[in-house]
């Protein structure tokens, strides 16, 4: 009776790692399928060209960071 | 009585016998299918209901330098439709939603799908092709889809799912990721296939209920090995530019193939690479990895390396003076000519090589080493140019350094080498001497991988330093004036178009003839140089080969891509400048805010004169006084349409011009 009973909660295991399973091999597909796409998106090129029309350009002068030091 | 009773026992006693013959009958049977059959029927049961079976090991992934990936296994996705499951009225009821649905995903029109499923459904056809090669997303939309989601079963709905190899980022460096499968092995993936691949395992499994397989405790069970990460030192935003900026001068010169390389001066980490070849459309792709494969004559980049041996040999300086005469120069039976047709006249080493004059570079070298030139010779060996960078990628070209000796050897031999022809380089190892003056002689060796990572065991992370050629190809000395001889050749030689006076660029320029021996000549125009001069951070080179229109030399059609990546990195490298408190105090700024600080303490029944007053300051005076402010223009006020001193109510609003 007892072996029975292993028996079936080895097989309830087995199939409810065949489901995660495929739940991760599913979540994963999506994930790098967005990540691609994501950084697609983030290339300068990319982004360059869409904000063109907007009338955004590169800068041709580097940032300039202004930074405040404590005098003793 | 008695007679009756024993009809009975007799018969039960027939009964009895009967039963008894058929119980041994069916003991034989058990006996005999238990001992003579009993090992097959055993093999058998174990056959449909154990298997061994593979556990797939995962495969790396290919990462840049910050963690983007650049190459990885993704799924693939085919439908196809079994018609014959689907019920009639289902069909009937749901066809033109599903194929208005399957427009929308797929393209052409819902009656396109309409008559295809009818047909189908007419020839009995189980396995009718809906689409393939579908993201996961769009697998996921088509799955939603009526009738298509009832299932396999009621909706006939059949995946066929495939695990491909992608470029996340697209086309962007595709040869040097690289694949390997049937088509070959270039490329990252193909120099670390082995590490990438990992190794399955495998387990022994029992059939269980559903289709499903369990795993049984077996001795001869193997752990899948997933494949290693690796981790290569592109940087995508750099290499994003490095291609951008590579193809645009290929689609204007209308060239057929060129690469460009960015190597950070002190580790040797190639930050971009990117090369590209024409197809027959016109279009450009990655198609083979000219960088690292095409071994080529230079042309006048190597004259700065001619110049160098030549400094380091000190049998020149940079101030020795040479007669470039009219730009001509007869050596034997052959003339050498200066590209500006006309020559310099009598020019220093340093100017020969600012103004790339063939005549100037090459009277030297001759000069110099006429009577030994093996000695010249010995000192490029003496820098490595004529060993193989050993790369990780297949397939690097060989460098051809002509020595006396050999069957090619001649008396213009010599010349010919010091302006960049009889010898063969790589973009990539023209690039590793370049690198070694930016990094003050020391050359390094190109590195396209940082890291091989274990997924599952991080302590067995392999960490790639980098490895020094050479210590020192030549002296302080020398590097100093190759330097200055580079800074001065965008300064005022024949690449001032890229210089620019907010950062420093050194390099030298190379138009070079290919296939002059034909009559199919072409040019190689090219451009090596690092960036900032000072302290050098990059070195780069590009190289294009057959420009036909618009130009064809190296500072038009090479130079402006190094300067575009020259550029970019300035321009993300922010400035800082640090001010301490003590360096702010105008008095005439704290006056003036006094002044403002004052008119708006004021309390106001009547509206004010904002007039002079910035359009800033006057806006936040009225609004604070609850009026609505709209204006036009900018800078200062000029005009406000409720002059001062009249009435205010609260709500008004007052119009603004400014000038």
């Amino acid at each position: 009776m007892l072996m029975v009973r292993s028996g079936h909660i080895t097989d309830e295991k087995v199939l409810r790692i065949a489901k995660l399973s495929k739940q991760e091999r599913e979540l994963r597909a999506e994930y790098i399928a967005l990540r691609s796409q994501s950084m697609k998106l983030k290339l300068a090129s990319n982004v360059e060209n869409k904000v063109k029309d907007l009338g955004l350009f590169p800068s041709k002068e580097p940032v300039h960071i202004i930074k405040e030091v404590k005098e003793k | 009585m008695s007679v009756n009773r024993q009809n009975i026992i007799n018969k039960i006693g027939f009964l009895f016998a009967f039963l008894l013959i058929l119980m041994l009958g069916i003991a034989g049977k058990i006996i005999y299918l238990q001992v003579v059959d009993g090992a097959k029927y055993q093999d058998l049961s174990e056959q449909i209901t154990e298997k061994i079976d593979t556990i797939y090991a995962n495969k790396g992934n290919v990462y840049a330098a910050d963690g983007s990936l650049l190459a990885t296994s993704m799924f693939r996705y085919e439908i196809r439709m079994d018609v014959m499951t689907v019920k009639s009225a289902v069909l009937q009821k749901n066809i033109q939603a599903l194929a208005t649905g399957l427009s929308e995903l797929l393209g052409e029109t819902p009656s396109y799908y309409v008559k295809r499923i009818r047909d189908a459904k007419r020839h009995h056809n189980r396995y009718l092709f809906i689409a393939r090669n579908l993201s996961f997303p769009e697998y996921q939309n088509i799955k939603k889809l009526p009738i298509f989601r009832l299932g396999a079963n009621r909706g006939g709905f059949i995946t066929i799912q495939k695990t491909v190899r992608e470029h996340p980022l697209g086309k962007v460096a595709a040869r040097t990721i690289g694949y390997a499968d049937y088509r070959g092995r270039p490329g990252i993936e193909g120099a670390f296939a082995k590490d990438l691949k990992g190794r399955n395992g495998q387990r022994l499994k029992q059939k269980i209920a559903k289709g499903q397989w369990k795993p049984i405790n077996d001795d001869n069970e193997v752990e899948p090995e997933d494949g290693k990460d690796v981790i290569t030192t592109i940087d995508i935003n750099m290499q994003d530019i490095a291609h951008q900026a590579l193809l645009e001068q290929l689609e204007k010169f209308e060239a057929d193939h060129g690469s460009v390389v960015l190597m950070e001066v002190q580790t040797g980490e190639i930050k971009a690479i990117a090369n590209l070849g024409r197809t027959s459309k016109g279009t450009f792709y990655e198609d083979r990895n000219y960088a690292v494969y095409e071994s080529h004559e230079p042309g006048s980049t190597f004259k700065l390396i001619s110049l160098v041996a030549a400094l380091e040999d000190k049998v020149i300086d940079t101030s020795t003076v040479v007669n470039t005469e009219k730009g001509s120069w007869k050596l034997y039976d052959h003339t050498i000519k200066d590209s500006n047709h006309k020559g310099y006249g009598k020019i220093s080493a340093a100017r020969a090589l600012e103004v790339s004059s063939n005549v100037g570079v090459s009277k030297l070298i001759y000069d110099a080493y006429k009577d030994k030139p093996i000695k010249f010779i010995n000192r490029l060996k003496k820098m490595d140019l004529d060993k193989s960078l050993g790369l990780p990628i297949k397939g690097e070209g060989k460098p051809i350094i002509p020595e006396p000796g050999q069957k090619s050897w001649n008396g213009i031999s010599l010349a010919w080498m010091s302006y960049g022809y009889g010898v063969q380089l790589t973009p990539l190892q023209t690039l590793t001497f370049y690198n070694a003056i930016a990094n003050n002689g020391k050359m390094v060796k190109p590195k396209f991988v940082k890291e091989i990572r274990y997924p599952n065991n991080r302590n067995e992370n392999q960490y790639f330093e980098t490895e020094v050629i050479k210590n020192r190809i030549c002296s302080q000395k020398t590097v100093d004036k190759a330097k200055e001889m580079l800074r001065n050749v965008v300064k005022r030689g024949t690449a001032t178009n890229i210089y620019s006076k907010d950062y420093s660029l050194a390099g030298k320029t190379g138009t070079c003839q290919a296939k002059y021996w034909t009559d199919s000549l072409y040019y190689i125009a090219s451009f090596a140089g690092f960036f900032p001069v000072e302290k050098p951070k990059y070195s780069c080179i590009v190289v294009i080969h057959k420009p036909t229109k618009h130009g064809y030399y190296g500072n038009i059609v090479a130079a402006p891509v190094f300067k575009k990546i020259a550029e970019k990195v300035f321009t993300a490298t922010p400035i800082i400048e640090t001010v301490s408190k003590r360096d702010i105090a105008f008095s005439k700024l704290e006056e003036e805010y006094a002044n403002y600080d004052k008119k708006a303490q004021k309390s106001y029944q009547t509206m004010p004169n904002v007039k002079g007053m910035s359009g800033m300051d006057a806006t936040s005076i009225l609004e604070n006084l609850g009026l609505w402010v709209q204006f036009s223009g900018t800078g200062a006020v000029k005009s406000q349409s409720v002059q001062p001193g009249e009435r205010i109510q609260k709500g008004k609003t007052i119009f603004l011009k400014l000038s």
